[in-house]
């Protein structure tokens, strides 16, 4: 045994130390995934017998009205979530000068992004909340009747995902930050005895430098969209009358809330939101595979 | 970070500056009005929240929302107050940090420094579970859970936690070990160095930068999590979930000045300790993401 180990060991230890993380993954993120799958072609309740139906499951969420709100919802979220990348970028290139005390300016914006959604999630509802609330009552100070944006089925999902940008642009312009503290300042400095100045210098020079940035502002935004949860549970429930549902909550509202017991129904609308995701995913690993190669 | 930033920053006249500093504060309000807002009105009794103006300062000061938030206030049914649920995410924090972290830590190296053929695809495998959307797994993490007897316990939390968090650290790690130089490793070898030795003489010394990221991003996350709490908590929820189920019991009259309070409670721990190692995050941020 000792012999064997003493003459194998550099083949082998890598595997034996990589184990507990490899075993601990494939069976608790691998595994699920396959188990979803499978369950969603069940009619289970979570505790009697697993009842096999087929596409049932599939067949009943193609014509589910509340589907398709969630589904319509995770678009305009995936749609409007992008907007944190341009904006975050124009910010930190904003942000990116050396007026006195930018340093801890910027530390500021930390603090949104470090907070849990919880919290953000509840600060907006106070922000909107009739009666005393922030906006609620300059709305009523311009046109003389408050909105309650929650309780309003046509604004409640904008009104969430305006939540939901306060910290994802922060993260952005985090990002950006960081990329354009690597921006090489020779490059700059050609680039301005050539003459380029305002747009064309940030299009032409800084931006291409920023790519890997931008790549992964993209990502996370993506990301950020479609995992869309907590905000959605806290602020609304989503209510009202379901309007502000996302398949992420819809999922866990038929399958473990207090009224969920349709396991088969929840991991069918968890697959179609894996699959969703997957395409973003297997985009993004396929980016990132091919800059490492080219390298 | 500012001395790289100057180079390339737009140098600016006068004029230019007193504008940038006006759009500066409008920024720092906005960014900073809802921690006003939250401080101000915790302090508060509630009649002046629901009665007068938001904005304005307390004209009488009290403490008293910050108390009942902590140790009376209804959480569900309980009137525990948020104390239990702190120490439930305090409990659940640390060893899933922990755990993670010294995880990461080795997988990165061996991902780095030990080649093998496949690693590339393994290492691929585990990005996958920073990016799937976590309801995939739900009903069958619940169904193992409930197996192993860890349902609705802190170290059932602990377990998720730790599993979801290694693809985050071993990107850190493996991105940071990726940039330091593998001759040395192979000296090391040739020394008659073990994978062990390596690894704690060589590798962990110059560790410290991205070990302070890989725990303050893992803090935060568990932290703030709330789908895996609210799934899986049980008896043992987080403070995140405590605080969303004391906002939404409707038992009586909404005490808003209470809620402030509880919602800051459950931000601090996040604030602190970024506030203490922020720095940190920034720095290693560059040197996670240069690679990614």
């Amino acid at each position: 045994m000792s012999a064997y180990w003493k003459a194998n060991q550099r083949r082998l230890a890598p595997w034996l130390f990589l184990a507990p993380g490899l075993i601990m993954f494939a069976v608790y993120v691998i595994a699920p995934i396959f188990q979803s799958m499978w369950i969603s072609f069940y009619d289970w309740d979570g505790l009697g017998e697993a009842k096999w139906i087929g596409t049932a499951n599939y067949a009943e969420l193609a014509g589910d009205p509340n589907m398709v709100t969630s589904f319509k919802n995770n678009i305009i979220w995936l749609a409007l979530y992008m907007l944190s990348v341009p904006a975050g970028l124009l910010i930190a290139i904003f942000l990116n000068q050396t007026v006195r005390g930018i340093r801890l300016y910027k530390s500021l914006f930390f603090f949104p992004f470090v907070i849990s959604q919880v919290v953000v999630g509840l600060i907006f509802s106070w922000f909107y909340a009739p009666g005393f609330g922030l906006l609620y009552k300059v709305i009523e100070f311009f046109t003389g009747t408050g909105v309650a944006i929650l309780a309003d089925p046509d604004l409640v999902t904008y009104g969430i995902i305006a939540a939901g940008l306060w910290p994802q642009i922060a993260y952005v312009m985090i990002l950006y930050l960081t990329g354009l503290n690597n921006v090489a300042p020779d490059q700059v400095e050609a680039a301005r005895l050539d003459g380029a100045k305002g747009w064309r210098m940030l299009w032409y020079v800084i931006l291409p430098q920023l790519r890997p940035a931008t790549f992964i502002a993209v990502v996370v935004t993506v990301i950020g969209a479609l995992r869309s949860f907590d905000l959605v549970s806290i602020m609304t429930s989503g209510g009202p009358f379901g309007s502000s549902r996302v398949l992420s909550y819809y999922m866990y509202e038929t399958a473990l809330s207090e009224y969920g017991y349709r396991m088969g129904y929840g991991a069918a609308i968890a697959v179609v939101l894996f699959g969703i995701m997957m395409v973003f995913i297997s985009g993004f690993i396929w980016k990132m595979w091919r800059d490492e190669t080219e390298r | 970070m500012s001395a790289v930033s100057q180079d390339t920053a737009v140098s600016t006249g006068r004029a230019t500056r007193v504008l940038i500093y006006l759009v500066l504060i409008l920024f720092a309000l906005f960014y900073l009005l809802p921690l006003y807002v939250m401080g101000v009105n915790s302090v508060k009794p509630l009649s002046e929240i629901t009665g007068g103006n938001m904005m304005a300062l307390p004209s009488l000061w009290t403490l008293e929302p910050w108390r009942q938030a902590w140790s009376s206030a209804q959480i569900g049914v309980e009137p525990t107050g948020l104390k239990p649920y702190f120490l439930n995410s305090i409990m659940m924090v640390v060893p899933a940090v922990a755990i993670s972290t010294v995880v990461g830590a080795l997988n990165g190296y061996v991902l780095t420094k030990w080649r093998f053929r496949g690693d590339t695809w393994v290492f691929r495998l585990m990005l996958l579970s920073c990016f799937i959307p976590f309801q995939i797994v739900l009903i069958p993490m619940a169904v193992v859970l409930g197996k192993l007897g860890l349902a609705g316990s802190v170290p059932g939390l602990i377990l998720v936690h730790v599993v979801y968090g290694i693809g985050f650290t071993t990107l850190y790690f493996r991105n940071y070990y990726a940039s330091f130089p593998t001759e040395l490793v192979r000296a090391a070898m040739i020394d008659g160095a073990g994978f062990f030795r390596i690894f704690w003489r060589i590798l962990l010394p110059v560790s410290g930068p991205i070990a302070v990221v890989s725990v303050i991003w893992q803090f935060t996350n568990i932290w703030n999590d709330f789908l895996f709490g609210v799934s899986f908590g049980g008896t043992s929820q987080p403070m995140t979930v405590a605080l969303n189920n004391l906002v939404q019991s409707s038992t009586g009259v909404k005490e808003y000045n209470i809620h402030f309070a509880g919602a800051i409670l459950a931000a601090l721990p996040t604030l602190i300790v970024y506030i203490v190692a922020g720095r940190y995050f920034v720095r290693g941020l560059m040197a996670g993401s240069a690679k990614g």
